[in-house]
């Protein structure tokens, strides 16, 4: 069995130790962009649905400035991304390399995307049920969490897992710049040496994490939706 | 209880403005059921807004409800003073994620009282309107009917002393139409609830509304008693609602795709008789026959009951000497019957 692994996987087994390392790096850049890019996007989404022209309330100004900001930013390709964003990466975590360095981009890299999708969501939410809120004395506080957001969750969820997927894509794209992890891992070892167990290993561990994401969400969806 | 002053709404979009409504003034009496009637487009979703100003009407338009001027009101004021207003829709616009309890609940949660007397209260409500056992249901398990009754529970959890209704029955069939418009009924009796009824239904104005305004392009053409307006309509908009669902203009109907159909012989006439009168009591009919020697051939009769009384009529073919005919419909004329020759 053991000779098995060594024949079918040999490069991975001489390094699980840094295996693991990636992995964790990999899940550091993940939860920590993550969790930052779930907070802004959902403020942003948030923004762009209540000062939209048909919005609590609308603002014209505000809503097409941000609008093309986020289409601005949405539209730079993350690997110059990365390095444009190396200045201000410096200038707020004090690092532009390693898996810290790495967030900066990553969250300026997801939130554009996420607050697109909190907004879909949100619009999805019938104007009807808007109304029948402010008729019965909700404030636009009381219509955005009692209204927008309470009955948007299974949809946010939704969205929440197709970003975290895509934010997983991204942290192995930081690998380019010294970030570490997953994606930094497979390039060093599988592509540059040539060890292609590793970059197989390397995709299965993703997928895992894929897979977990995957499921909880859905699980969670089906346990709220009526 | 409700008075509108000058109401105008201008709506713009693209630079191009719309006037949907143009100084409606209304006065809606405390525990009246008050019909807003119009074809689509008329006005009248818009004007129902006004009431408790989910649309803000165009400067000097003036809205008082319950001695309090609306329009004069912050924002905050106003949301205060909305929970006395209920108000329900066409498509019921119930919460879809919260349970039938909580989304009656939710109205609630402004009032400062503790969760379980939000419960206590949102269960009286569904109580109230017989869907005590649907509590822990969800929104998507009840049919369109019930779906309207939580609508109403929900309205009515703040105990509102108005109750604006957009439309409530129009998704609904016509034997769920009349159970909600029964139980609207009730509520106005046992909790002297002033009702708004905005409708395209002529049938849920002459079930339940006592007055009515008839809309047409942003302007109120007709109001009054229900009894009145129906029996005797002024405006043409009017006039056309009401043919549109009674029986008696079949025969306007009918001349006008088979001209031919009546077959009239010379000095026959096709009379319509409409009953103004609140009750018929003259055995009208039976007396023109016997005392002015006319013979009737009955084609189309209906009696309706609108605002509680009886409104009906009578479309025949007489047929007798022209002045015997001439005498007859003289004599109806003066028993507060309409007369209409309709083809001579």
């Amino acid at each position: 069995m053991n000779d098995l692994w060594h024949s079918l996987i040999p490069n991975v087994l001489n390094k699980p130790d840094e295996l693991w390392l990636s992995t964790l790096q990999t899940l550091y850049m993940l939860g920590i962009s993550g969790v930052i890019a779930f907070a802004l996007g959902l403020i942003l989404g948030v923004a762009l649905v209540v000062s939209a022209p048909r919005g609590i309330l609308p603002n014209k100004v505000f809503f097409a400035t941000l609008s093309s900001l986020i289409n601005i930013f949405r539209s730079i390709p993350f690997v110059i991304l990365l390095a444009a964003m190396i200045p201000v990466t410096r200038l707020i975590v004090g690092t532009a390399i390693g898996t810290t360095g790495a967030i900066v981009p990553l969250v300026a890299g997801t939130v554009p995307f996420f607050s697109r999708q909190v907004e879909s969501a949100l619009s999805s939410v019938d104007l009807g049920l808007v109304e029948a809120a402010q008729a019965m004395g909700s404030g636009p506080v009381g219509i955005i969490f009692r209204v927008y957001l309470k009955e948007s969750i299974p949809a946010l969820i939704r969205v929440t897992q197709i970003t975290a997927i895509s934010l997983i894509g991204l942290t192995a794209m930081a690998g380019a710049i010294g970030g570490g992890g997953l994606g930094d891992f497979a390039i060093r070892y599988g592509h540059q040496r040539g060890q292609t167990d590793v970059t197989y290993v390397t995709v299965l561990v993703i997928l895992a994490i894929v897979a977990v994401i995957q499921i909880s969400g859905t699980t969670v969806i089906r346990r709220l939706q009526h | 209880m409700i008075k509108l002053e000058n109401i105008s709404k201008t709506f713009t979009a693209q630079g191009v403005s719309f006037k949907a409504l143009e100084g409606v003034s209304l006065e809606i009496e405390r525990g009246d059921i008050y019909g807003i009637i119009g074809f689509s487009g008329a006005g009248k979703s818009t004007l129902v807004r006004c009431i408790n100003l989910l649309e803000r009407p165009d400067q000097g338009g003036k809205v008082v409800v319950d001695g309090e001027e609306l329009t004069a009101l912050s924002p905050r004021e106003l949301r205060g003073r909305r929970a006395g207003i209920g108000m329900i829709f066409q498509h019921f616009n119930l919460m879809p994620s919260r349970s039938i309890l909580d989304n009656v609940r939710y109205p609630l949660q402004y009032r400062g009282l503790s969760k379980p007397e939000q419960v206590k209260k949102a269960l009286e409500m569904l109580e109230l309107v017989d869907l005590g056992g649907k509590a822990n249901n969800y929104p998507s398990e009840l049919s369109g009917g019930q779906k309207q009754r939580v609508a109403i529970a929900r309205a009515l959890a703040c105990e509102p002393k108005v109750l604006l209704s957009d439309e409530a029955t129009s998704a609904l069939d016509p034997e769920t139409t009349q159970e909600i418009l029964e139980l609207l009924a009730r509520l106005n009796r046992d909790l002297k609830l002033t009702l708004v009824i905005i409708t395209h239904q002529l049938q849920v104005v002459k079930n339940l509304c006592r007055h009515v305004a008839v809309m047409e392009r942003g302007h109120v053409v007709e109001q009054g008693e229900v009894f009145e307006v129906f029996a005797n309509p002024q405006n043409e908009v009017t006039r056309h609602f009401i043919n549109a669902a009674s029986n008696l203009s079949k025969a306007e109907a009918l001349l006008r795709s088979k001209p031919d159909w009546l077959n009239l012989l010379h000095g026959e006439k096709l009379v319509r008789l409409t009953y103004l009168g609140k009750g018929v009591s003259e055995p009208v009919i039976s007396k023109l026959t016997t005392d002015y020697q006319v013979s009737i051939n009955i084609l189309f009769a209906d009696v309706e009951l609108i605002g509680g009384y009886p409104l009906g009529g009578t479309v025949g073919i007489f047929s007798g000497a022209p002045q015997d005919i001439a005498a007859a419909l003289d004599f109806t004329r003066q028993q507060n019957i309409k007369v209409e020759v309709l083809y001579e």
